[in-house]
């Protein structure tokens, strides 16, 4: 068996894609393709590159705007967020995580001073829908290549792009024995010789990793408020997790959430609303299992209620 | 017939007699590379067809034995197993292995294609661990 692995800058941070096979397989071959696909992606998705078709549809003013097949999934995949998670998950937050001071990719910003995930003076609260549910009126049609939401309806690719992305390039890799994709944390997993494989999760405030789960298949991610995160003019503390009822900085007692999942993107937008959703209901928001760190450091360990389904 | 009619005979023998060894040539020289050619593509498709697993002679079994296999036997060799002559007609006791009873089966021995192109395959050991932090 040979192992190819590749680690490459893409989505503002390192993806790492690994395939195990035999020589006569070609990993070296998957995985080169496997690269071309995810920077194409990061290439038609960024919201940072002025020119990816999300910026550009994002500035349209029609209501329907042809897209690529990427961006189409994307916009189908910020409608289901919005579904699956009654709005908790949101992503058509664009506007107020600019207006939050959230322009500009994090990479080089200088860090606050401590990793607070409960800021002296700012009250936790569990975050909420917001009423506009913008997210309700996006709509996709693959015949036409075409997406429709209302114009001035902005949607970011942050939360839920990598994770999707994962399991696009994932589905070229089930043929080969072991493979993995790595977007910068959002973990896609799996293979034909059904192999577990450690995944380390890591701590929000540094230090040793704080658990390791064994998965054989399926979407790890964890979402967190300790990593990307900056201080406003004015010093009060900001991340990149709002809360789409009031369109600011979410503060619910959840510094970080790692959600298993059949898919990647699942594991984003469970590990995403169980950190929105706060303490009590964290673990409700982790079917498959899971991992939380709450603002004071403790670990809680949440242990899988519904078994994964086998593939078809 | 004179001298010069004669040798002007003998010149157009002689060149058809060339002409005639030229092409004997040509013809050779074709069929050796068509040969050549055709050896060559045979080799290359089944080559690609081992090389991809997919050796007809194997088939699906993927048996492989661990370990010694009866008492007495010889160690484990890929070849299929002996049939019993119970009737003894044919036999000769001269070919009797020194080691036992040469009537004693010998498992039928298959590896996967994999390991006969690559080698015997490892025990399988812990995949590389993965990270996963704030993205």
């Amino acid at each position: 068996m040979n192992e190819s692995r590749r680690c490459f800058e893409c989505f503002g941070g390192c993806v790492t894609v690994s395939v195990l096979g035999p020589r006569s397989m070609r990993p070296e071959h998957a995985v080169a393709a496997a690269e071309a696909t995810l920077l194409e992606a990061h290439r038609e998705l960024s919201r940072f590159l002025p020119d990816s078709a999300l910026a550009r549809l994002n500035r349209d003013r029609r209501a329907t705007v042809p897209a690529p097949p990427a961006l189409l999934e994307l916009a189908a995949a910020a409608r289901e967020a919005g579904r699956l998670t009654d709005g908790l998950v949101d992503a058509t937050l664009l506007g107020e995580i600019e207006a939050a001071g959230y322009r500009d990719s994090l990479d080089g910003r200088p860090e606050p001073a401590t990793a607070d995930a409960s800021p002296p003076g700012v009250a936790l609260a569990v975050a909420a829908p917001s009423p506009a549910r913008a997210w309700a009126e996006i709509s996709v049609d693959r015949d036409a290549g075409t997406v429709t939401r209302p114009p001035g309806v902005a949607i970011d690719s942050g939360g839920i792009a990598k994770g999707l992305l994962a399991d696009r390039v994932a589905g070229t890799l089930e043929r080969f024995p072991a493979y993995l994709v790595d977007c910068c944390g959002d973990l896609r997993l799996g293979g034909s010789a059904g192999r577990a494989r450690p995944v380390l999760i890591e701590s929000p405030f540094g230090g040793e990793p704080i658990h390791t789960l064994r998965p054989a298949a399926g979407g790890v991610a964890t979402s967190g408020i300790t990593h990307r995160r900056w201080r406003n003019v004015d010093g009060s503390a900001a991340h990149h997790l709002l809360d789409p009822a009031t369109g600011t900085p979410a503060f619910t007692g959840i510094a970080q959430a790692t959600a298993f999942a059949p898919t990647a993107f699942l594991a984003d937008v469970h590990a995403k609303w169980a950190l929105l959703s706060g303490p009590e209901l964290a673990p409700a928001r982790l079917p498959h299992g899971g991992v939380l760190v709450d603002a004071d450091g403790e670990v809680e360990v949440v242990p899988a209620r519904e078994p994964l389904p086998r593939a078809a | 017939m004179t001298p010069i009619e004669r040798e002007e005979m003998q010149r157009r023998a002689e060149a058809k007699l060339a002409a005639m060894r030229a092409r004997a040539r040509r013809l050779r020289g074709r069929v050796l590379t068509g040969a050549a050619i055709g050896f060559a593509v045979i080799w290359v498709a089944i080559f690609t067809q081992m090389i991809s697993g997919h050796d007809p002679v194997l088939g699906t079994a993927t048996a492989t034995v661990r370990g010694a296999a009866k008492d007495g036997a010889t160690q484990p060799e890929t070849r299929v197993a002996a049939e019993d002559d119970d009737d003894g007609h044919g036999e000769d006791d001269d070919d009797q292995d020194e080691e036992g009873s040469w009537m004693a089966p010998v498992e039928k021995v298959v590896a996967p294609v994999e390991e006969l192109i690559e080698g015997p395959s490892e025990e399988a050991e812990e995949l590389e661990p993965a990270t996963s932090g704030q993205s």
